[in-house]
């Protein structure tokens, strides 16, 4: 990738990236994470090790699903 | 079971995209931007780059002044930088926020927050403690954390630890051993460093130190000893063509920057160019040892 395309590619995926973190759902999940893999295909081995060590969101625990038993109190 | 959107996260990816931008678009001939470009080589190559940055913001050693929760709060506040700290492990937050940072900001707290004369002179006059002395040393704890993240080098080549190179095979495989001790020691210390990407023209000119000596087996008398070298190198061959590159080769070595460092000397700034020159010296200085020892 020459680095005028890298340029133009990255600066896209900014804007996506900003775009997923407002509404970032199970439903657009897949899409997100071929984001995240095109981009760090774009990157360098330094670049990637830091992109890749990022975390972009947790699984959200529902209380409602989690049973008794497991509670330990 | 939802997703829980982490926006420091995106924060974070957001600066470092922006920062590898900044990195292609950068100006190499600014100076402002040569500066931004070092730290953020310093800032890539180090993985703990950030966290080594927040123990100094947080003061937690002998240089830099301590910052308790509401001045590191001021103290991104004086920059113009709206994070408030959360009553998390002081160095653990002050990292989390520089992650954030892009390059431009990062080198904002660099200028005027960790340096800030003010805060140095408070904490010298708290603690009964000379300011100047005391400025200096953080400035040199500082440096040696940017000298140490731009040092990290490159790891090490695979083809090296996989054997994958033919050349390896060939010429790297066997510890050199002559009757010419120092000889030996001159190749094999060549074929130690080249395998380590920032020790490579070091590499190059001990082979070309070796090539040099080995010139003089035979005798001090460096001209008849190499006709001697070349004659057995040749044997059943060409002699021309091995006295040949033997004439190039020393040729190369006085007229660039490899046995000769004046400022009217070629330089070999490519790495495809030293690997070039390498083998090639390595498989006429194998073929001789070859040679040597077939007597």
């Amino acid at each position: 990738m020459t680095d005028k395309k890298k340029i133009d590619f990255l600066e896209g995926a900014m804007v996506k990236l900003y775009q997923f973190s407002t509404f970032l759902n199970k439903k657009n999940l897949e899409a997100f994470e071929d984001l995240k893999i095109g981009i760090s295909n774009a990157l360098n081995e330094e670049e990637r090790i830091r992109f890749n060590q990022i975390d972009f969101h947790n699984e959200e625990v529902d209380f409602k699903e989690i049973m008794d038993d497991d509670l330990p109190f | 079971m939802g997703i829980e959107i982490n926006k420091n996260g995106f924060d974070q990816a957001h600066s470092l995209l922006s920062d590898i931008v900044f990195k292609l678009k950068a100006d190499k001939k600014s100076e402002a931007d040569l500066q931004k470009l070092k730290l953020l080589q310093a800032r890539h190559n180090n993985p703990d780059f950030e966290l080594e940055i927040a123990e100094l913001i947080c003061g937690d050693n002998n240089s830099f002044p301590y910052r308790s929760s509401f001045f590191l709060t001021k103290f991104f506040k004086d920059l113009g930088l709206p994070y408030e700290h959360d009553g998390t492990t002081r160095r653990f937050w002050v990292r989390d926020v520089l992650l954030m940072l892009n390059i431009h900001d990062l080198s904002l707290v660099f200028r005027k927050g960790l340096f800030n004369k003010r805060d140095f002179r408070k904490h010298a006059k708290d603690h009964q403690l000379n300011h100047e002395e005391e400025y200096k040393k953080a400035i040199k704890e500082f440096k040696e954390i940017l000298n140490d993240s731009l040092e990290i080098d490159n790891g090490m080549d695979l083809s090296y630890l996989l054997d994958l190179n033919i050349n390896v095979e060939l010429l790297f495989d066997r510890k050199t051993k002559t009757n010419d001790e120092q000889l030996d020691l001159l190749i094999n210390e060549a074929k130690d460093r080249f395998f380590i990407p920032k020790d490579k023209q070091i590499a190059l000119e001990k082979l070309w130190d070796a090539f040099e000596r080995i010139k003089t087996y035979f005798s001090s008398n460096k001209k008849k000893s190499s006709t001697e070298l070349v004659t057995k190198a040749s044997n059943g061959f060409d002699f021309k063509l091995i006295e040949d590159e033997f004439k190039l080769l020393t040729k190369i070595g006085n007229e660039y920057k490899i046995r000769h460092h004046e400022t009217d000397k070629k330089e070999v700034t490519k790495s495809k160019h030293i690997d070039y020159l390498f083998f090639r010296m390595l498989s006429l200085i194998d073929l001789c040892i070859k040679s040597i020892n077939e007597e």
